[in-house]
């Protein structure tokens, strides 16, 4: 059972899923899809090659080099998928609030959570800093640089 | 060639190369802004100077930026352009060794030894050069990314094979979209969004500052900051001593650069990479490469600019810009009546000499803004991760969607970063992939013009003959079976000291079991 999560193994099957991905999509004409099947074939030639070392090493009777979550790191992995969560959430709040607004949001939520002594002075920092940047990104992209962001569609014409 | 230098340090050109090294600073420190975007928006700004200080500027700018570029590269291992990916190899791992001011300094002087390299290029080599540049077509470009491409084996961490997949993956992201040969749209899987491509800034965006800022958060519990920093005296005399005594290695990357940088669409990633390669490959002691060595940041930072002022060679002596920011400077030399190529070299020689020799200053005045500022720069990594990570998010956003000002390229720089984040744990490193993304662009355009032309002769004839492809070709094997040797080496040496230790371990229980 250890085997399926052997590090290799798991490459080998994920390489396969790309591979495959990509190879359905494949079409015959060889100017236009020399460099992509080159590219494919890699892929599922490197893929092959690890599933065979790893038929080796059992046939060897080698430990397996097993992908492990560790319960001690198991707060580091939730504090990962909340702040890929915000991020998230924010890619879609982004239309309705705008892009200014919503960063400020995204940051700010992103560095509140991420502080794990909530003390005052620090969930004020968590507030003031991403304000601050959002402020100065905002005039340096957008007065600057003339970057046109998206704009609120909740209430439009706002920022 | 002396009213040139004269031009070059009248004191208002000195103030509006400053005022372009300046801007430069920032534009490369940004991830997103790119040095052909900065000298783009700064254009119409040059149209109320003289011509000759309105391209200082520029030159200056673009100059700088190929700096300024290694200090999110060092500090946060975000490459603030595509020419610094190589410098975050090496950069990255010195700050977190508590080396980053020593890592900036470092990146500081060896862009400036680079620039002055390829601004001397400009001045005295300029026709020789371009002779050489001119032998290169497609065949011989697509050799070149592929010899680009033999860096995977130093990069590729323990495992070569999943090296060589993160580069096929690199490879295929970057062949997303309409192909170069029938304008056929390849692997849309039906989404309209992905016919314009995966931005190559969006892609190494997502390769490099997304998983870097999902480590940060994972590792908030166990640290407060990247890394360590203590200031300490007399870093900067330091390290461009240790840069200054390895004359050999600065020589070969800052060859490698001016004539990577003189080959049009090559550009300053392709010297770093091949530099970076070269001082892999030619180092006594290359086990630290990846780890922090200096020589890994020198020698992407001094071929990134020896090449930015040498891609203007081909733009004074042809009228062809060896680089997207020397277009724009073509640009902004045309909008003014002035017409790059052999013409203007007759016409308007102070006014060339002028560029180059301001190209030459830029890089001194971004010497000594960078040192000055590195203690300064520095203090980033001393930001509590809890808001860094944030930021750095928000900066990957906005810069992978300033470059096409589309949405779309927000979620691919999301979904290759949650992706490469994800892998690392299965030992992918994100090296290949980033290099793929930079060399398909490369080589595919190349392999395909080359396929064109054997339609009518042959293959064999076109890929396979000719001085410069049959050389490329050479070493392109030698470097391959170098890797392969130098990894099968370094097993055995393990296999042994394993061996040695396992037998000194049963004498010593031996011993203890006879007392």
């Amino acid at each position: 059972m250890q085997r399926l999560f052997d590090r290799d193994f798991v490459t080998a099957l994920i390489l396969f899923c790309i591979g495959a991905i990509f190879w359905v999509d494949l079409g015959a004409n060889a100017k236009d899809w020399i460099f992509p099947r080159l590219a494919t074939y890699l892929i599922l030639g490197v893929a092959v090659a690890l599933t065979a070392k790893v038929v080796f090493a059992v046939i060897m009777k080698r430990l397996p080099d097993v992908v492990r979550l560790a319960r001690e790191d198991r707060p580091a992995h939730i504090d990962v998928l909340v702040f890929v969560v915000i991020v998230l959430v924010y890619m879609f709040v982004m239309y309705g609030l705008g892009f200014w607004l919503a960063s400020v949001i995204m940051t700010s939520a992103a560095s509140i959570y991420l502080t794990l002594e909530k003390t005052r002075r620090n969930i004020k920092l968590a507030v003031v800093v991403p304000i601050c940047s959002c402020i100065v990104a905002y005039f340096v992209f957008l007065h600057v640089f003339y970057v046109p962001f998206p704009e609120a569609s909740w209430w439009s014409g706002f920022m | 060639m002396f009213e040139g230098l004269m031009q070059a340090l009248q004191p208002s050109y000195m103030f509006w190369l400053t005022m372009g090294v300046m801007i430069g600073m920032v534009v490369g420190t940004l991830p997103g802004l790119t040095a052909t975007m900065g000298t783009a928006l700064l254009v119409p700004f040059t149209f109320a100077l003289q011509p000759g200080e309105g391209i200082a500027m520029l030159g200056g700018l673009y100059v700088c930026a190929m700096f300024s570029d290694a200090i999110p590269a060092c500090l946060v291992n975000t490459p603030g352009t595509p020419a610094a990916m190589a410098t975050a190899f090496d950069g990255h791992p010195m700050t977190l060794q508590g080396r980053g001011q020593e890592a900036i300094v470092a990146s500081c002087f060896s862009s400036a030894l680079g620039t002055l390299f390829g601004a001397g290029c400009y001045l005295v080599l300029a026709w020789p050069m371009i002779a050489i540049a001119l032998m290169f077509g497609p065949p011989e470009f697509f050799w070149l990314g592929v010899f680009a491409l033999t860096i995977i084996g130093s990069l590729a961490g323990d495992s070569i094979l999943k090296g060589l997949a993160g580069g096929a993956i690199g490879l295929l992201i970057s062949s997303v979209g309409i192909s170069h040969g029938n304008e056929l749209a390849r692997f849309t899987f039906g989404i309209p969004e992905l016919r314009g491509g995966v931005s190559l800034v969006a892609g190494l965006i997502g390769v490099f500052a997304v998983p870097q800022v999902l480590l940060m958060v994972s590792e908030l519990r166990k640290k407060d900051y990247i890394a360590e920093y203590v200031p300490k005296r007399g870093v900067a005399m330091k390290t461009i001593r240790e840069v200054l005594y390895e004359p050999v290695h600065f020589l070969r990357s800052a060859a490698i650069g001016s004539f990577v940088g003189i080959l049009p669409g090559a550009g300053s990633p392709i010297a770093a990479i091949v530099s970076y390669n070269e001082a892999v490959r030619w180092s006594k002691d290359s086990s630290q490469f990846g780890k922090g060595d200096i020589r890994g940041v020198t020698a992407s930072e001094i071929a990134t600019n020896a090449a930015a002022p040498a891609s203007m060679i081909p733009l004074v002596t042809l009228g062809v810009p060896g680089s997207s920011p020397a277009a724009v400077i073509a640009g902004a030399l045309m909008l003014r009546g002035l017409n790059p190529g052999p013409e203007l070299f007759q016409t308007n020689e102070t006014l060339i000499y002028s560029f180059g020799w301001s190209l030459m200053l830029a890089g001194i005045v971004t010497f000594i803004l960078g040192t000055l500022f590195a203690p300064l720069l520095v203090k980033i990594i001393r930001i509590p991760l809890r808001l860094l990570a944030p930021l750095i998010m928000l900066l990957a956003m906005i810069g992978s969607y300033a470059i096409r000002n589309n949405i779309f390229d927000v979620y691919i720089m999301l979904g290759i970063g949650v992706f490469v984040f994800l892998v690392k744990r299965l030992g992918f490193h994100p090296g290949p992939i980033g290099l793929g993304l930079i060399l398909g662009p490369i080589i595919e355009p190349s392999l395909i013009q080359a396929m064109y032309i054997a339609d009518a002769t042959s293959v064999g004839n076109v890929f396979f003959t000719g001085t410069i492809n049959i050389t490329l070709i050479t070493i392109t094997v030698l470097s391959i079976s170098l890797v392969v040797w130098s990894r099968w080496k370094d097993k055995a040496e393990e296999h042994t000291s394993a061996a040695v230790e396992g037998q000194s371990g049963t004498q010593a229980a031996t011993t203890k079991e006879t007392e």
